[in-house]
């Protein structure tokens, strides 16, 4: 092989370097966000009755069912 | 609703949901795989009674705080209920509940779940003054922390002293307008029109959850209260379960169940981690701004209102301080539960507002305001340090930098000197009170019955007592103040 093109692939291998790092640091960039993730959580708590409320047992059953 | 959204749900039951047969058949019929079914720990009548208590409620269910939840046991009581519970649960469903939530469950019935039936993550109810008679003050803002083997309401500092289930901090509370004792509910509840049920509001909300630096990771629990009925939280809940299945589908939340969320925090953390909660939008349009940072030593709020900015809230946590009722059952029909506060926004302000405010010092000593210019920049420095850079009218920069054990405040002119400036500790007579002896370095305080300190790093400043009960906190010749609030 010539030296001219000892050289041009060796910059065609750095360019593939470069991307190849490219996609790497953007791997670990994601990673980083995903070790803090915004987590939610949907909470129900659920009692039978509620002494402030007429009908309270169906109506609390029935918030639990259309929920 | 939320099984149409695909997206899991924790649903907790009270002792006299779990032993109705149209709730065993309705969860059994309706639930998908990925749900969970949780325990909810207030004490109604039937389950009092089956482990052999008199019951002392005026009605089967009933919310008095030495009634209704746990404090109001002995802790040989507290565990009686517990194995009743555990038992009834596990004949119905074939297995224990893996988590359990209240608005308050005490650090004794706590252990016992973890110990005996291996629960792995428990939630209680955001911090609140008074209502409903239950006040939750001073502790872990949002989030979830590891707490004191000797105060469930108290983050623990060490492996040692800490019980290995985190609790979580309910209801999604607004960071700028949810705070002490202010009027008005400003929640993720379904039932509230101007929050929980506002699209606008959630949308501010959640935004905020997903953009702003949150250091280990945000948080926000969702879901609903039965008592509030049907009606009331139907238009809120609907909203917020097609926002959460958009952002989740999104990939800018995760939605999980209590279990995986706690399975989850024990598995990147055994301690405590520092995280931030932010809002630098006002969804009022009226300019105020708010930082949170909380670690397992302590926490501090941060509020810009009123063209100004200052430290509304800073309390301690001291894994030492004994619960009022570790030992004893609560007799009073009400519940407190605090931290070890050195400013309390909420609690101290009489005439004059409580607050820690940052001054410039004229050249002999007289506090000037010190105004903001435009917005702080906000950032996560690594995974325990908070940055918060706040330009200053008429050039320079007031920064300020949270870790896990201290705070440090520079204050620097446009072309990068030192200014001239201060902390002032305003806290009127409760600071009075709480406040023991001010020295160089530390400023030590005496609050129901525990003694705590604020500290100055080693040449990073120091501490006076002014003559108008104001403490004043002075950097060095930096510029410089480093106070330290844990790890001595």
């Amino acid at each position: 092989m010539k030296p001219l093109t000892i050289i041009h692939a060796f910059l065609r291998g750095s360019l593939s370097f470069l991307i190849l790092s490219g996609f790497f640091l953007a791997a670990i960039l994601q990673r980083a966000n995903a070790s803090e993730p915004r987590i939610v959580n949907i909470y129900n708590f659920v009692r039978n009755s509620d002494y402030r409320l007429p009908n309270s047992e169906d109506i609390l059953y029935e918030a639990s069912r259309y929920c | 609703m939320i099984k149409q959204a695909n997206l899991p749900a924790t649903w907790a039951l009270q002792y006299d949901a779990l032993i109705n047969s149209r709730y065993e058949k309705l969860f059994k019929e309706q639930l998908e795989p990925h749900d969970e079914i949780a325990a909810w720990w207030e004490i109604p009548q039937p389950l009092a009674e089956k482990a052999g208590l008199k019951w002392r409620g005026r009605h089967e269910w009933d919310s008095t705080a030495n009634v209704g939840f746990s404090p109001g046991y002995t802790p040989a009581e507290r565990r009686k209920l517990v194995d009743i519970y555990m038992a009834d649960f596990q004949a119905i469903f074939g297995y224990y509940p893996r988590t359990v939530g209240s608005w308050y469950i005490d650090e004794v019935t706590l252990a016992y779940m973890a110990k005996r039936y291996h629960i792995v993550a428990s939630c209680n109810c955001k911090d609140r003054v008074g209502t409903d008679g239950y006040t939750l003050w001073g502790g872990y803002w949002n989030q979830a922390y590891y707490p004191s083997r000797l105060n469930a309401y108290m983050p623990a500092q060490t492996k040692a002293s800490q019980i290995d289930v985190p609790i979580f901090r309910m209801l999604g509370s607004d960071p700028i307008y949810q705070y002490g004792n202010s009027p008005g509910m400003f929640t993720l509840e379904p039932v509230y029109p101007d929050a929980g049920g506002s699209a606008d509001w959630v949308t501010w909300f959640m935004n905020n959850l997903i953009h702003q630096p949150a250091l280990a990771f945000g948080y926000a629990q969702a879901g609903q209260e039965n008592s509030f009925g049907w009606e009331a939280m139907k238009t809120g809940l609907t909203l917020q379960v097609a926002l959460l299945a958009k952002q989740a589908g999104a990939g800018e939340i995760q939605v999980k169940t209590l279990a995986q969320t706690g399975l989850w925090f024990r598995r990147y953390y055994s301690l405590t981690p520092p995280t931030s909660v932010i809002a630098l939008d006002d969804w009022k349009h009226e300019n105020r701004k708010t930082v949170w940072y909380d670690s397992r030593f302590y926490r501090v709020n941060f509020l810009w209102e009123n063209g100004a900015f200052f430290i509304r809230d800073l309390h301690r946590f001291d894994e030492n301080m004994v619960s009022p009722t570790h030992d004893t059952a609560l007799t009073t029909t009400s519940l407190s539960y605090g931290t070890l506060p050195i400013m309390d926004g909420a609690l101290w302000s009489g005439t004059e507002k409580a607050g820690i405010r940052p001054v410039l010092l004229s050249p002999n000593g007289e506090p000037l305001p010190m105004f903001p210019d435009g917005p702080p920049v906000v950032k996560k420095l690594n995974p325990t340090d908070l940055s918060i850079l706040q330009p200053l009218r008429g050039g320079g920069s007031f920064s300020i930098v949270c870790g896990e054990t201290n705070v440090a405040f520079t204050g620097m002119d446009g072309p990068g000197r030192p200014l001239y400036w201060a902390l002032n500790l305003i806290g009127g007579v409760q600071q009075k009170s709480a406040v023991q002896t001010v020295t160089q370095n530390a400023v030590v305080y005496h609050f129901t019955g525990v003694n705590y300190s604020l500290r100055i790093f080693p040449d990073m400043g120091f501490c006076q007592q002014l003559g108008n009960g104001v403490i004043r906190l002075t950097p060095n010749s930096s510029g410089k103040l480093v106070v330290i609030l844990g790890g001595f």
